[in-house]
């Protein structure tokens, strides 16, 4: 709802645009508070603060979460998995935290994030690792990676100067989730089997996907914001 | 805008001035006048807001456009109403190019309304609003070669409808 509220009848255009520049001035007084600062900030420092948050999740995963086979895992094939995520992961962030002047590609990254984990999941078949240590790893899979996602979320939110709503963007911050929390798995959970990681990492970005859109503020709440 | 960024709170109710009644009459023709309003006000809200992206020397008519039209695809995703782009109907709602023989503007509406949509707003921004092609550009989200080719293409269509309609009449 507009903050100047209905136009009475009877007002000339330069009545109803003051009013209107009024609601204006009283929502951007209204924009105030840390969140209001870091919405402010250029779209570059947004973004790169977003990726310096997850830099910080993923260095505690390392820290306090590491997989058992971290140190013997095969140092190539960790840095090339790794690199797509982050690179996808850092394009499928832009995406959400770009500024409203510019126009968005939603749908190719929904396809690009959501296919991505899926594709990972497929690979590992073909070059197995083998007697990784996995015994007492792999139940605590879905709490991490879904804790880690909804942090994702958390902080993009942050830097978000206008929530995006609807199935789409739902599915675009759910799959970028699934993607970081499968990001954060790859550093912590060493099962390597195909099903596993489609069941429960691949499929993560779906359940956030769903938790996300649960989350999502009533109609007057996301007009204000 | 250099001004608003400089400190000036004058500065931004100029602004809004000078932009958002065009903005305004081009949104009610699409949304219910309660969400048009809506919009103008995120619109500028969001200006504010990104005002830090602003290079200075860069056209501000392009991102007020963008942006709104951006809100509106939200609005009218949320309130089912027609998609319509905002470019356009600011173009058709008063642009000073326009023709001011009520014929000749059904004519051209006529012939607009046959082009694909992309030629069709790349037109409307470039000859009914006169913004310059990289403006253009920026507005619709397209490199500037793309803008080019679709202004061709668009005005080469426009002629032969044109010419064909002077044939049936």
């Amino acid at each position: 709802m507009s903050d100047a509220g209905p136009p009475p009848s009877g007002l000339t255009p330069a009545d109803e645009l003051e009013r209107l520049l009024t609601g204006t001035h009283e929502r951007i007084k209204a924009d105030r508070g840390p969140l209001a600062w870091l919405r402010c900030r250029p779209t570059s420092q947004r973004f790169g603060m977003v990726l310096m948050g997850l830099a910080g999740l993923m260095a505690l995963t390392l820290w306090r979460f590491q997989r058992p086979d971290f140190a013997t895992y095969p140092a190539l094939r960790m840095a090339i998995t790794f690199s797509v995520y982050l690179v996808a992961l850092a394009l499928s962030i832009g995406e959400l935290v770009r500024p409203l002047y510019t126009r968005g590609r939603t749908e190719l990254f929904i396809v690009l994030t959501g296919a991505l984990p899926l594709l990972v999941a497929a690979l590992p078949a073909a070059a197995r690792v083998e007697d990784a240590p996995t015994i007492g790893h792999g139940h605590d899979c879905i709490p991490v990676g879904m804790l880690a996602g909804f942090l994702l979320m958390l902080i993009v939110r942050a830097f978000d100067r206008a929530p995006r709503v609807g199935t789409g963007p739902a599915l675009l911050m759910g799959n970028t989730a699934g993607l970081f929390a499968n990001l954060v798995l790859m550093l912590h959970c060493p099962i390597d089997r195909p099903a596993h990681l489609l069941v429960t990492h691949a499929l993560l970005g779906v359940a956030l996907a769903a938790l996300f859109k649960v989350l999502e503020p009533p109609r007057a709440a996301r007009i204000r914001s | 805008m250099a001004a608003y960024l400089a400190g000036e709170t004058a500065a931004f109710d100029e602004l809004f001035r000078r932009y958002a009644l065009p903005l305004l009459r081009a949104l009610r023709r699409r949304l219910p006048a309660e969400d048009a309003n809506d919009v103008v006000q995120q619109t500028f809200l969001q200006l504010h807001r990104c005002r830090f992206d602003y290079q200075l020397g860069a056209g501000l008519r392009p991102w007020i456009y963008t942006i709104a039209f951006n809100l509106q695809r939200r609005q009218a995703r949320r309130g089912h109403y027609e998609e319509a782009f905002v470019e356009e109907e600011a173009a058709t709602s008063g642009g000073a190019s326009w023709p001011a023989d009520g014929v000749a503007i059904q004519s051209v509406r006529s012939a607009l309304a046959q082009l694909p949509r992309e030629q069709r707003r790349v037109i409307a921004l470039h000859w009914f609003e006169g913004l310059p092609f990289d403006q253009v550009a920026t507005t619709v989200g397209a490199s500037l070669s793309a803008v080019k080719v679709r202004a061709h293409r668009g005005y080469v269509a426009l002629r032969k409808i044109f010419e064909r309609d002077d044939r049936d009449v």
